[in-house]
């Protein structure tokens, strides 16, 4: 008759075996439930790490993308509100040449009004040198150093500044004067033109600086309407920045966290299964026929 | 006529065998729990019968030997499978010293502080000349060197304090291998099954430890092999050597007529495990090397390409102070780090506030396949994480499987020849009915042989 035999230290062997496993199963267990992270050392699942990383990055990419945005915004904002107030400049020298293209005004008027050209000009030299703690929004890159002098020559760099928002993403953020005041109508130009005409009482000149200002106007509106269109697009880029931040932290929970209530029933369950062993182990280790030998 | 005397001498025989199967019972229930021990177990035959009178008269029992119980086939499969069993667990243990250095989970390390780098160029575009986004830009980049310094130093004390781990074992090796030798010629004279035993647990050490490997010769002794070389035949053994000679790290050598033979790359065991980690290791350093020179050398080349914010040629932004070291000795330049300034984010020489041409052309390093030719900076980093997880997974899980086998195979080895208490129980019982009832043979023939002399 043939059996199986296990001798005395194969029991204790195994069961001092089984009874490791089960223990090392429960303390994994108790880090998954404890931390709620499934996959945190790279032999958890070394697959998933290029893409938990390329996840964590996409991550931060897209927080500092959302702050870019509201950098440019802020200069934008600064911009619109700018060109808003040249836009009246302009509304006003329009308005002033006008009147003083008329016959029935005459030479001291248009002196007195050729006074307020002066000043309007001013203006626009000051509105043309906006900043915003230090960065004149006007020169381009060059937004160190004002970019208008007195006279309205501009001095700034004919490249826009641009802000990252998204990948291979850019906004402007500092805007060519060059562009705005200077092109199409040289406004600066034409106003120093109009306060001359004034000063020299020359009615076709006057009449000449209504067609320029009227083009003004339009150029200023186009200027605007272009950061508008940026502005667009940044703040379309920061709802998007937020919804792929949220979007990757849910992909990324789904790679490497884990299920709460899956996490504390496998640990529960395996409370109870190493407290079986136990007691399995409290009854086979030492029992033989010894034991019951008189 | 039968003869009393032959009558107590047949009782005697009979005392003898009880005794000797009483004390081999005890032996093996003492050493139940005795690592290697296998159980023993009495041989008897029967006397042979004596011709008196025209009659055989039996002459009782004779005690042939103690045998032990043992299979030297299954014993030396058992002792192979401990070298394949203890060469992954040594290297699974051995490699998990390094995961930690690879383990992001705190949103520390390198890929972290890779991003942090693009993270902080990404801000810059928003005003390159601010101090505080260059501030920012610096930090990072000294962070990401330093992190390389941090992996680097580790995987190299995790490598050193291995080789040392690996080279403590040549203090044992020849010691055990003499002993084998000098039970090898105890065997070889007729030993008892204790010294089989004790060797064979020799055996097994250097096969856990070494993955040494046995025959067993027609005389009972074992003749042990490393790499092929035999290192203990009957009564001799030879020399291993262990060497760390700075060129080839951990270096074991069998000593042969000719010289020493490298055995190195088939020492197996414990050693064998720790070998394979190492060699893993310098591979992980390798990898981590070549990302930290192509991590300098982009950034470097970029830097030089632009200018700074005084309009000056850009300045390398990175250092490596060591060939076959870089990732341990990269560092940031000392200059940049004490002047953001000197940072080339801009295209031009003429360097305005919003220049940043040079700072998004920084920015595309990070999409670019810098590293041997295919992979990105962060794939790369990526990479080497997944390989130190499927090497220390796979290790893992070799050493469950072949951990298993080896469990069944000694299961099944010492369910057969280990101690059943049991069994022993039942023996014990048997040999002391047994010791009581020659007794009793003999306490007859005395009353017989008294009851003779009564009458004389």
């Amino acid at each position: 008759m043939s059996t199986i035999n296990f001798s005395t230290a194969s029991i204790t062997a195994n069961v001092k075996s089984e009874i490791g496993k089960i223990g090392a199963q429960l303390r994994e267990a108790e880090s998954i439930a404890l931390t709620g992270m499934a996959v945190s050392a790279p032999s958890d699942a070394p697959e998933v790490w290029p893409q938990v990383d390329k996840l964590l990055a996409g991550i931060q990419d897209q927080s500092v993308y959302q702050d870019n945005v509201n950098d440019a915004t802020t200069l934008m904002a600064t911009a619109d509100d700018a060109l808003n107030a040249v836009g009246d400049v302009m509304s006003r020298v329009l308005e002033l040449s006008i009147t003083m293209a008329t016959e029935t005004v005459g030479a001291e008027d248009r002196a007195n009004a050729a006074i307020e050209v002066a000043a309007l000009q001013e203006e626009l030299v000051a509105l043309s040198n906006t900043s915003v703690n230090g960065r004149y929004i006007f020169g381009g890159t060059d937004y160190g150093s004002a970019p208008y002098d007195a006279t309205g020559a501009y001095l700034g760099t004919n490249v826009a500044a641009t802000i990252l928002v998204a990948d291979g993403q850019t906004v402007d953020a500092g805007w060519v004067g060059d562009d705005i005041f200077n092109s199409g109508v040289d406004i600066f130009g034409a106003l120093d033109d109009l306060e001359a005409a004034l000063l020299a009482n020359d009615t076709s000149v006057i009449s000449d600086a209504v067609t320029n200002f009227t083009s003004a106007g339009e150029q200023i509106s186009t200027a605007r309407t272009q950061i508008g269109y940026e502005w667009s697009t940044a703040l379309d880029a920061a709802s998007l920045a937020a919804n792929l931040e949220v979007t990757m932290t849910e992909q990324y929970n789904n790679l490497v966290g884990a299920d709460p209530v899956e996490a504390y029933t496998n640990l529960a369950n395996l409370q109870f299964t190493y407290e079986a062993a136990l007691q399995v182990a409290s009854s086979a280790i030492g029992t033989s026929l010894f034991s019951y030998l008189r | 006529m039968a003869s009393l005397f032959s009558t107590l001498s047949t009782g005697h025989s009979a005392l003898s065998a009880a005794s000797a199967g009483i004390q081999t019972t005890s032996h093996n229930v003492t050493n139940a729990l005795t690592e290697g021990y296998s159980a023993q177990s009495v041989s008897t035959s029967t006397a042979d019968a004596v011709n008196v009178g025209g009659l055989w008269l039996g002459q009782g029992v004779t005690t042939d030997a103690i045998t032990r119980a043992g299979d030297s086939i299954l014993g030396l499969r058992r002792i192979q499978q401990s070298g394949i069993a203890m060469e992954s667990e040594a290297k699974a243990s051995a490699l998990q010293l390094v995961e930690p250095l690879f383990d992001e989970s705190g949103s520390d390390g390198l890929s972290a502080a890779l991003t942090e780098l693009f993270g902080a160029l990404t801000s810059a575009t928003a005003d390159p000349s601010d101090s505080g986004n260059r501030a920012a830009v610096v930090y990072a980049a000294q962070d990401l060197a330093m992190a390389f310094n941090q992996v680097a130093d580790g995987l190299v004390s995790a490598h050193d304090d291995i080789t040392q781990s690996a080279a403590a074992y040549s203090d044992e090796v020849n010691t055990l291998l003499a002993e084998v030798a000098v039970l090898n010629d105890a065997i070889s004279s007729g030993a008892s099954g204790d010294l089989v035993d004790q060797r064979d647990l020799l055996l097994r050490n250097l096969g856990e430890t070494y993955g040494m490997t046995a025959t067993i010769e027609g005389d009972g002794t074992a003749t042990v092999y490393l790499g092929g070389q035999a290192v203990v035949s009957e009564g001799e053994s030879r020399l291993i050597d262990f060497s760390t000679a700075s060129a080839g790290g951990l270096q074991i050598r069998v000593a042969a007529d000719s010289g020493f033979i490298n055995v190195t790359d088939q020492v197996g065991g414990t050693v064998g495990g720790l070998v394979s980690a190492i060699s893993e290791i310098e591979s992980y350093l390798a990898t981590l090397d070549d990302i930290a020179v192509t991590v300098s050398d982009a950034f470097n080349a970029q830097s030089l390409a632009g200018f700074d914010a005084n309009g000056n040629p850009g300045t390398a932004l990175f250092a490596v102070s060591a060939v076959g070291s870089e990732a341990a000795t990269i560092t940031l330049s000392s200059a940049v780090m004490d002047d953001p300034g000197l940072l080339a984010f801009a295209g031009d020489v003429s360097a305005v506030a919003g220049d940043g041409d040079n700072l998004f052309a920084m920015l595309a390093l990070e999409d670019a396949a810098l590293v041997g030719g295919s992979s990105t900076i962060a794939e790369a980093i990526s990479g080497l994480k997944s390989t130190v997880g499927f090497d220390i997974a796979s290790a893992e899980a070799d050493a469950t499987a072949s951990g298993a086998v080896l469990g069944d195979l000694d299961d099944l080895y010492t369910g057969l020849y280990g101690v059943n208490l049991d069994e022993q129980a039942v023996n014990l019982i048997t040999y002391q009915a047994a010791y009581e009832a020659s007794a009793k043979v003999i306490n007859v023939a005395d009353e017989m042989l008294q009851t003779l002399m009564g009458l004389v």
